[in-house]
């Protein structure tokens, strides 16, 4: 198959996982025993009928539901998710405010992880030594610890104890080492692990004794050749992890109190803001969609034996 | 203006605080007051409000007149107003000179304006409002029936006055994301930052010079600059004090009271919340619990008083009426005390009541029915406290005989479950600075779910003519006595079982000087704080 024509077949698989997607989340959302007008309105206030009515004529919630669904699937098309109960604003403007802080925060803890997974598993891969342990034993903890603990353990020590790191009134890059800190350490450890399984493989293979027989050195034939190896499980996992801190940074931004989508979601879901729900999965999805076709591509540059067409 | 007594407790406090340091009132200007608090839904409060949105933004829209924690009216946007005889016309005097933050004028029709909104917009709160007129300085509100709860709720928060020059040129959507230049009131502070999820900054109105006439002094306010910033983590806001990077934190945990209170940096504010004790509504509906005594048993079969101790850490206090001293104008502290805990009386009563077999779990049983006892409560009005505190009921209500299991929801999820009538008891608090419509609502025969919160199905004649009587008076005297004799058969018949009266506890630096109190349970205003430099 060419690139472009699997790349054409990705997209329209893409297409049916989004639509199977918004097509759930509206049925989970006629299941609910709840009454979205009572939502818009908040827990704390009672509602005169006249009110219920108007909320019902205004999100449409008063026509039959098979007419609900062609209208939200027809907004969507247009990019239209539609407007939040809670804050009155629309889905889509919601979304792209808060998505700027939530992608730097994944992107740079997705780095963070990155590079530090990468040196963990060069170093220690392929020989059992002190240092290999030392850092199994970190990633264990890396990974067992939550990241509500970790976060809090941070702010405790290095800005309420040492105020090197001040959780108010700074926007500079300060306020971000311990959002990205506590963030990139929750994925540090599966992806340190996952590497460095694949590089004790990779290093066995005969092409690395190859290698060595031609003179190079070890850290050549590390750095050269088995990471190459290593990064292929090492992508695939940071790019599922990339999508999944997009809405599963919950955690550090509130502890951090920073804006971002987990934030938005965590609202959302304890309020039932279910247009912002039902937004924030779309999105999600097609987030997972994109950075799967793209790693797919990514591949290719890595592994030159995925770049032959006859396959 | 009225310089004068000290009205509350959170005055009350800081004087002490004058007292024991030997110093005058002698208030400094300028400073940044950096707040770590909860996030405002929306900058428009008419478009959606939660208490926290209050807080943020009551120095920025100033209000037509001002409630104190006591109770009583001051003038503030309106310089006086009048009630007709027959309670059906309020007419309020605008103040002349009043301008925004953007310099437009707040007169007359600028206020029609706003008020019209929340009839359009909100129904006005089920007030019945049938016009609202504006005539040179005169702004009139007619209604169809008199609603004496009428001038306090024009004296809350939510009422701040938003000038209509942003009304016109923004959309309810960019209104209520807010910001500086959109964000317009006339109030002693102006928005000139916003960062949603993270922060609102507010600076001094230069021009600022009419104060609520319970405001302790004139001119622009103490404070140059006031900076929110939002974290949803108790710990982090206490942390955020206690380091010195908040000069206020809010919401302070009961676990964390003893650590600000020995620090010698900080200081407690602390006031009652106004509203309705944590309590639980009793499920009439259910026959088990249509019965005085089984209600009475359950109000005297548990040790409240010594759990409140236990576990809220003395940031509680033990209830015993339907309005807690919050509201110390319409609060029956006659009631306090009313009963105590008495297991074998309690038992004596489920005796007597017919629930005398008692089966092989313990539990009582009448007719093959067990006397079990479900319990809902939603995810907001819940927290770790009262989560504990219920298993000390649970305990409790066991050792008597009763089966007690308590879910905690999603609002959502109670709310169908409450029109379903799937429940037999509701705990919460309610908070309202005005007891006349919180107990009208709350008991009154005709207000049920999901109108409003008649969870208990009460229906009683003496109770309903005291509530109708105190919500159609304009005469805030006449309200408190309805509020108060409403308290008094509430405890006769058992039909609310009060728990705890919560306090709105804040941890602050040393150096926040003259917090105040409003009706609403928060602090009344920055305009009077200052920074000791």
């Amino acid at each position: 198959m060419t690139t472009a024509r699997e790349l054409f077949v990705r997209i329209l698989a893409g297409a049916a996982v989004l639509w199977a997607a918004a097509s759930l989340a509206f049925v989970v959302l006629q299941m609910l025993p709840s009454d979205p007008v009572q939502v818009i309105y908040g827990a704390d206030s009672t509602v005169t009928q006249e009110m219920r009515d108007r909320i019902r004529t205004e999100y449409g919630l008063d026509r039959p539901i098979w007419e609900q669904y062609g209208q939200f699937v027809g907004r969507i098309l247009q990019g239209d998710l539609g407007s939040s109960y809670q804050q009155r604003r629309s889905v889509v403007s919601i979304i792209t405010s808060e998505l700027g802080s939530t992608i730097t925060l994944a992107v740079l803890a997705t780095i963070f992880a990155l590079t530090l997974a990468t040196i963990a598993s060069v170093t220690t891969a392929g020989k059992q030594s002190r240092a290999r342990s030392i850092v199994s034993a970190f990633e264990l903890l890396a990974i067992s610890t939550p990241a509500f603990w970790i976060g809090l353990l941070l702010l405790t020590f290095l800005s309420f104890q040492w105020p090197i790191f001040p959780v108010m009134g700074d926007d500079s890059w300060r306020s971000l080492v311990l959002p990205v800190t506590t963030l990139g350490l929750a994925i540090f450890g599966t992806l340190s692990q996952v590497m460095r399984a694949e590089m004790d493989i990779a290093l066995e293979q005969p092409f690395a004794l190859t290698a060595r027989t031609r003179g190079l050195s070890e850290w050549s034939v590390r750095w050269r050749h088995a990471l190459r190896h290593a990064l292929i499980p090492g992508l695939t996992i940071s790019a599922e992890m990339f999508g999944a801190l997009l809405a599963g940074a919950i955690i550090t931004e509130r502890v951090f109190g920073r804006p971002g989508l987990g934030r938005i979601t965590l609202q959302a879901v304890t309020n039932q803001d279910i247009p912002v729900v039902v937004g924030v999965v779309l999105f999600v999805a097609t987030v997972f969609v994109i950075t799967n076709i793209a790693v797919d591509l990514l591949y290719r540059l890595i592994d030159p034996r995925l770049r032959s067409t006859a396959a | 203006m009225r310089h004068s007594v000290i009205r509350t407790l959170g005055l009350a406090l800081s004087a002490s605080v004058f007292a024991l340091g030997g110093q005058a009132f002698a208030q400094q200007s300028g400073g940044v007051l950096r707040i770590a608090t909860y996030e405002p839904l929306c900058l428009d409060q008419n478009e959606g409000s939660s208490r926290n949105t209050q807080t943020a933004l009551q120095d920025v829209y100033d209000r037509l007149i001002y409630k104190s924690q006591e109770g009583e009216y001051f003038p503030w946007l309106a310089s006086e107003w009048s009630v007709s005889e027959d309670g059906l016309t309020y007419s309020f005097t605008i103040r002349d000179g009043v301008v925004f933050h953007d310099g437009t004028t707040l007169d007359a029709e600028a206020v029609r304006i706003n008020l019209q909104r929340w009839v359009d917009d909100r129904s006005a709160n089920g007030v019945p409002v049938t016009a609202v007129t504006a005539e040179g300085n005169v702004v009139t509100i007619t209604l169809s029936e008199p609603h004496g709860p009428l001038l306090h709720d024009l004296s809350e928060p939510v009422q701040g006055i938003v000038a209509p020059s942003s009304i016109e040129a923004f959309s309810k959507e960019e209104r209520c994301a807010g910001g500086p230049d959109i964000t317009i009131g006339s109030g002693p502070f102006k928005v000139v930052g916003r960062t949603q999820g993270q922060d609102l900054i507010l600076e001094r109105f230069e021009d600022y010079n009419w104060p609520s006439g319970a405001a302790q002094h004139e001119g622009p306010a103490y404070l140059e600059r006031i900076e929110m910033r939002f974290l949803t983590e108790d710990s982090v806001r206490v942390g955020a004090v206690e380091s010195g990077q908040a000069d206020i934190a809010a919401g302070v945990p009961a676990i964390s009271v003893a650590a600000i209170e020995g620090n010698s940096n900080l200081q407690l504010i602390r006031a009652e919340q106004p509203g309705i004790p944590w309590s639980m509504w009793v499920n009439q509906s259910n026959p088990a619990l249509a019965d005085q005594r089984v209600r009475e048993a359950i109000r005297i079969g548990v040790d409240y008083a010594s759990l409140v101790n236990a576990v809220f850490l003395g940031t509680s206090s033990p209830a015993y009426s339907a309005i807690t001293p919050g509201i110390p104008a319409a609060y029956d502290a006659g009631q306090e005390g009313r009963w105590s805990f008495d297991a074998e009386a309690a038992k004596a009563l489920l005796d007597e009541a017919g629930w005398s077999e008692i089966g092989a779990d313990g539990i009582r049983v009448k007719d093959v029915e067990r006397l079990s006892l479900k319990a809902v409560t939603a995810t907001n009005w819940n927290n770790q406290q009262r989560e504990l505190f219920a298993q000390g009921i649970q305990a409790g209500l066991q050792a008597i005989g009763i089966e007690y299991s308590r879910e905690v929801l999603d609002f959502a999820t109670v709310d169908a479950r409450m029109k379903a009538n799937e429940y037999d008891l509701v705990d919460t608090s309610q908070s309202s600075g005005d007891g006349a419509t919180l107990l009208y609502g709350a008991f009154q025969s005709t207000s049920l779910w999901p109108a409003n919160t008649n969870w208990g199905f009460v229906n009683d004649p003496a109770l309903d003519e005291a509530l109708n009587t105190a919500v159609a008076s304009a005469d805030p005297d006449v309200q408190n006595e309805q509020v108060r004799i409403a308290q008094k058969i509430i405890n006769d018949g058992a039909y609310l079982i009060p728990i705890a009266n919560p306090q709105v506890i804040l941890g602050a630096s040393t150096k926040v000087k003259g917090t105040v109190f409003s009706s609403s349970g928060q602090i009344g205003s920055f305009y009077d704080v200052w920074l000791e430099q």
